[in-house]
């Protein structure tokens, strides 16, 4: 299972950002595709994306509020999450791949759990994405999106092609670009030694997700009946979770680590025997 | 009711809510303004701003 989540995975990755010849040119693609919304963390001003980031098109609206409540991004931003859940973060995100793929290098690795430490995310949906888009669009008059400007080191990807090609926006990357550029380069070296850290602690679209894990459409299902409590699953689960207990929690990405583990076959994906 | 058919309701009932939003979206106009959002640079989404 997980060489097709990892090839889906890629495959995402490319269909979310088709336009690489755009990396070096320091330049947007712009067209009608950017009306779309895709499910993961894909920033919309990353010169090869072909959507649009829900999480950035939310945090434009909510800055925007005079408009209107943008239906359409609230309403994809729910079919997402009712049908998928956190299955987006396993399966689909680009920024998720490359942290996996920074987790394979040999390094010492960190398998504490960091319970209290999930709760971040939370905060960072409601402060970063929420509160200060709106309050600080009330008093300026106009958007601010604050966890793509302040935290999100998917955009900061994006952002180092174009200052990297476009002169014009070189000169204007001061201290906020190099705030983001040192959470980037922080995040990817934790990768290295702890599972998907941007994931598991800050992602506030993983914690929109993981808030519909109990009812998303594709659910992990554990049949009581033939469970050994044997622990396999929960060695294997790389979110540190036990599955037996925990089944479907807000941290579960769907990886599927621990059904193909379980020696029992106790677990498994709804709407499969 | 048991637990999976509650379950398999309340997804059910979501999923008809987020077509019905994005429908209303699709009809206001709400498609056109992420395309355009989409399209202008963000210099905050990627440091800049």
């Amino acid at each position: 299972m997980d060489k097709r989540r990892k090839i889906t995975q890629f495959i995402t990755t490319l269909v979310y950002n088709p336009f690489l010849t755009n990396l070096f040119k320091g330049k947007l693609h712009t067209g009608r595709s950017k009306g779309v919304c895709v499910p993961g963390l894909n920033c919309y001003s990353c010169p090869a994306a072909a959507g649009s980031c829900p999480l950035g098109s939310l945090q434009q609206n909510l800055g925007n509020l005079k408009k209107g409540v943008n239906t359409y991004v609230v309403g994809s931003l729910l079919l997402f999450a009712a049908l998928f859940g956190r299955f987006v973060c396993g399966w689909l995100c680009p920024f998720g791949l490359l942290q996996e793929l920074l987790y394979k290098i040999p390094f010492p690795k960190c398998v504490k759990r960091f319970k209290y430490l999930g709760w971040l995310k939370y905060v960072m949906l409601v402060v970063f994405v929420i509160a200060l888009p709106i309050v600080i669009s009330i008093e300026k008059g106009m958007g601010y999106p604050a966890f793509c400007k302040y935290i999100c080191p998917q955009g900061t990807i994006g952002g180092l092609f174009l200052v990297g090609f476009n002169e014009t926006l070189r000169s204007q990357a001061h201290l906020t670009f190099i705030l983001k550029f040192v959470i980037l380069i922080g995040i990817l070296l934790c990768s290295a030694s702890i599972f998907r850290p941007f994931c598991r602690f800050i992602c506030p679209l993983g914690a929109i997700y993981g808030l519909f894990n109990k009812i998303a459409l594709i659910r992990i299902k554990h049949d009581k009946t033939t469970c050994t409590n044997c622990g396999a699953c929960s060695r294997a689960c790389p979110m540190r979770l036990n599955p037996v207990t925990e089944c479907n929690h807000a941290d579960c990405i769907r990886c599927g680590k621990c059904i193909s583990k379980c020696p029992e076959r106790s677990l498994s994906f709804t709407g499969k025997k | 009711m048991d637990k999976k058919k509650t379950l398999n309701l309340l997804t059910l009932i979501l999923l008809i809510i987020s077509i019905i939003l994005i429908s209303v979206g699709t009809f206001t106009g709400k498609v056109k303004e992420t395309e355009r959002k989409g399209n202008a640079l963000c210099l905050e989404c990627i440091g800049l701003g």
